[in-house]
């Protein structure tokens, strides 16, 4: 189904495009060559070109025909082009007669008519002059020679062909004649030729004086175009385009371009090659009439502008308040000079800071010089009220109708409130308005007391990381300590003998308090202990074993009073008789004494 | 005896610091009603007069940033508000305001614009002040430490791979955040930037008006300062080009001067 719309929606289009087209015939005639010999033959060819052109069938030649048809030809040729995925068909029909002057003199071949469908189109006149001589071109004959040279290589001894100017040159068109003083003139440089070109650069470029000069359109490749110019076809390059507007008024003269063309001469035989040659070739300098402007009814607020214009204002305003600003556009649109007149101006006003107005040329299209001049001030509030923006007067010239045409705009009221912000101060260059109707912001009414010191800076941080790399070292050490506790039973016995003899000894201090008898036994079994433990032998073991191991220690020199001591213990231990407090508190005497003795070693 | 010294010299500690504080606080407040009176001088010389104590405050460089551009010197201005942006890189009025001196200035110069992935990762880099990053960079090593210490106590012969895992994460967050601050104390030091003072000033190709004139720079410019050398230094415009100028007429964009 789909398919099917598709098909008939493009068959509807094609059917739709073929009856457009009927209208869209064209009929052109031209000649090879204007200037013949009495004896030469030319041919002349009528061209038509449109969807239709093949149903032509045949062209009326002018009943008054001042030359001899001797052949008479017809071609049809079609083309398909493809612009934009737009398909456009072309067909071309030519009707090619070769004709034979009768007489010497100068003949018209009058227009040429074709009606079809009810429409009747026509070619232009073609000047023709014969003379009594060939022209400077090969006669017919001569030039099926030169196109054959197959046939007779090394005959061939005609004559170089003629690269002549008339074959290339350079034409300025204007698209008027006489102008306003200021009123740009367009003028189109077009190079015509039939020759062959290799090369082409501008020459001298030509001196406008007199002239204020606005570049258009400048060709950057070379492309050429069919065209019939005189009656004869040429291949057809546009320069360059300008715009023009004269200074002063009277009569000027458009000067002509200069350009420098190699054209390439075709072989003359088989040994030949193709040759170039440079020429120079340049446009004919054309006269231009500049018409003063009136004088009479010239309004003060001309300043130059020549065209047709119209006049707008803008302006962006919401509750204004001191300190804020605010834009006020102008647009000049229309066709005309814009880059030749002066901005009107928005006259300052007081209370309120202008900064240098923006002015923007656009072209909307530059080769007919239409476009938009947007001038855009910014302007900032300084004090509260009520204003107004003055209206803006601006006038032109209109040279179509001859007048002076001043459009103005409306005045606009301002309400400006009371603000926070100051308006910017004078005095700084206004280079360019791209962050629009900005201020600085206000100032910070609080700030915290940073010191301006980095901790990178501070001895205290870094005293931080040497201290935990000092805890790294006493972890590491503290557990190879403990390491050494859990493994070895005979360090840790020493290392935790102290702990067990001031636990003993507690006890004793406590017994010795309330005079008891205990504190012997506890003392003794501390002391016993301690010396077992620091000695690394069994805590079961007998004094007599402890006094012998102690004689090979250690504790050798004060084995004495650790025999004496454990003596008193013994007596006290085993007299069934109480011990007055007096004496167990001299013994603690001894005790210290002796303990005091023990951690000495 | 010792603990009774310390107290007094604590308590007269305290007391001189509250009263710099208010001190501080009493100009700032002066300051800010000059300002709104429109006294820009005054305004300036107050909020100037706490710089002078060492704080590191960006909002006091921008308060005096703007009082210089309503005092018309756009190069101080610029100056200031650059200071302000060095300080915190975050300070958005700070950043707009430079924006809008720039636009004002003869010489055509605008903040770079950069991708979204720079302006993200400089959001990150920015959020870190210098001393918070030294603070986190402290935290992690004494992670790292904390982890060693436990397992050196109690990891003996038992599984290390969780507190290996561990410490080289904090290892990893630690190197990253060591290395910001040291980026940020290094640019907190260094005066890498400058701004002119003056109307217009002439670069020359070296440090003496004898040497010949490169190019010719006007207020507000803002350039690398490479080296300075007596009463010239020499400098780098943004557009590459680099020659001698006085460095009288310098504003050196740095914290520490």
């Amino acid at each position: 189904m789909k398919t099917m719309n598709y098909k008939k929606i493009i068959i509807t289009i094609s059917l739709l495009m073929t009856i457009f087209s009927v209208s869209a015939l064209s009929i052109q005639s031209y000649v090879d060559v204007t200037k013949v010999g009495i004896n030469d033959t030319f041919t002349l060819t009528i061209e038509i070109s449109g969807k239709n052109a093949s149903k032509v069938d045949e062209v009326k030649l002018p009943n008054k025909l001042d030359f001899d048809v001797i052949g008479q030809t017809s071609s049809s040729s079609s083309s398909i082009t493809i612009v934009n995925g737009k398909m456009e068909r072309k067909t071309t029909k030519s009707f090619i007669y070769t004709l034979q002057p009768q007489k010497i003199g100068t003949f018209i071949i009058a227009p040429i008519s074709l009606t079809f469908k009810g429409k009747t189109i026509t070619t232009s006149p073609i000047k023709m002059v014969v003379t009594k001589n060939s022209g400077n071109r090969p006669s017919h004959q001569n030039r099926q020679q030169q196109n054959q040279f197959f046939a007779d290589p090394f005959t061939s001894n005609q004559p170089r062909q003629n690269i002549s100017k008339n074959n290339t040159f350079v034409i300025a068109k204007l698209n008027k004649n006489t102008v306003f003083e200021g009123e740009p003139v367009i003028v189109s440089y077009y190079l015509l030729t039939k020759d062959r070109l290799l090369n082409l650069s501008f020459g001298k470029s030509p001196d406008y004086k007199g002239f204020w000069k606005e570049n258009l359109y400048t060709a950057d490749k070379v492309s050429f175009q069919r065209t019939n110019y005189k009656g004869q076809i040429y291949k057809q390059m546009l320069l360059t385009k300008i715009a023009l507007s004269a200074n002063n008024s009277g009569k000027l003269f458009i000067p002509s371009l200069e350009m420098n063309v190699q054209v390439s001469v075709p072989a003359r035989s088989f040994f030949d090659f193709d040759s170039s040659r440079q020429i120079t070739v340049r446009s004919k300098k054309i006269p231009l009439t500049v018409l003063p402007l009136p004088t009479k009814n010239q309004p003060v607020s001309f300043t130059g502008a020549i065209g047709q214009f119209t006049l707008e204002d803008s302006l962006n305003v919401s509750g204004l308040k001191v300190g804020d600003s605010f834009t006020y556009t102008l647009k000049i649109k229309g066709k005309g000079n814009f880059n030749q007149f002066v901005a009107p101006q928005l006259k300052k006003m007081v209370h309120f800071h202008f900064l240098d107005p923006e002015t923007k040329t656009g072209f909307f299209d530059k080769t007919n010089m239409s476009g938009i001049k947007r001038i855009k001030y910014l302007v900032i509030a300084e004090e509260e009220g009520n204003y107004q923006i003055p209206k803006i007067e601006f006038s032109f010239f209109n040279p179509q109708i001859k007048k002076y045409i001043t459009l103005s705009t409306k005045p606009h009221n301002l309400e400006i409130k009371a603000g926070k912000k100051s308006f910017i101060p004078n005095g700084f260059v206004q280079s360019n308005v791209s962050s629009e109707g900005a201020d600085i912001g206000f100032i910070y009414t609080t700030i915290s007391k940073k010191p301006k010191q980095l901790l990178f800076d501070k001895f205290v941080y870094w005293l931080i990381y040497l201290f935990s790399i000092l805890s790294l070292i006493g972890a590491y050490y503290y557990s190879k300590e403990k390491n050494k506790l859990l493994n070895n039973t005979e360090y840790r016995r020493i290392k935790n003998a102290s702990k067990i003899l001031k636990k003993y000894l507690k006890e004793a201090e406590e017994y010795s308090k309330n005079g008891d008898k205990k504190f012997y036994s506890s003392s003794q079994v501390g002391i016993s202990n301690y010396i077992t433990d620091k000695l690394n032998i069994s805590r079961g073991s007998t004094t007599s074993e402890i006094y012998d191991k102690i004689k090979s220690g250690k504790f050798a020199n004060i084995l004495d009073d650790i025999k004496e001591y454990f003596e008193i213990c013994d007596r006290a231990r085993f007299t069934p008789e109480e011990i007055s407090k007096e004496k167990i508190q001299s013994d603690e005497e001894k005790l210290r004494s002796l303990i005091s003795k023990i951690q000495q070693i | 005896m010792k603990i009774k010294f310390f107290a007094i010299m604590i308590l007269i500690g305290l007391t001189f610091a509250i009263s710099a504080n208010s001190l501080t606080e009493t100009t700032f407040s002066d300051g800010i009603k000059n300002y709104q009176n429109k006294n820009y001088k005054l305004a300036l010389k107050d909020f100037k007069k706490i710089e002078n104590t060492g704080l590191n405050d960006d909002k006091i460089f921008y308060n005096i940033g703007n009082c210089y551009f309503r005092l018309g010197k756009l190069g101080r201005a610029i100056q200031y508000y650059k200071i302000a942006l060095k300080a915190n890189p975050n300070n958005k009025k700070a950043r707009k305001d430079l924006e809008y001196a720039l636009t004002l200035t003869k010489d055509k110069q605008r903040i770079e614009n950069k991708s979204m992935a720079e302006k993200t990762i400089l959001r990150i880099y920015n959020y870190f002040s210098p001393n918070l990053s030294a603070i986190i960079s402290l935290l992690f090593f004494l992670g790292i430490i904390l982890t060693l210490n436990i397992m050196i106590l109690n990891f003996k012969g038992r599984e290390k791979t969780v507190p290996i895992f561990i410490m080289i994460i904090l290892i990893i967050f630690f190197i990253v955040f060591s290395m910001i601050s040291y980026l940020k104390w290094k640019n907190f030091h260094n005066i890498t930037e400058g701004v002119l003072l003056t109307s217009t000033e002439a670069g020359y190709s070296g440090p003496s008006e004898d040497f010949t004139r490169v190019f010719t720079i006007h207020e507000g410019m803002i350039f690398k300062i490479e080296k300075s050398d007596g009463d010239w230094c020499q400098i780098q415009l943004n557009n590459g080009l680099g020659g001698w100028i006085r460095n009288e007429a310098i504003g050196k964009i740095g914290l520490t001067e």
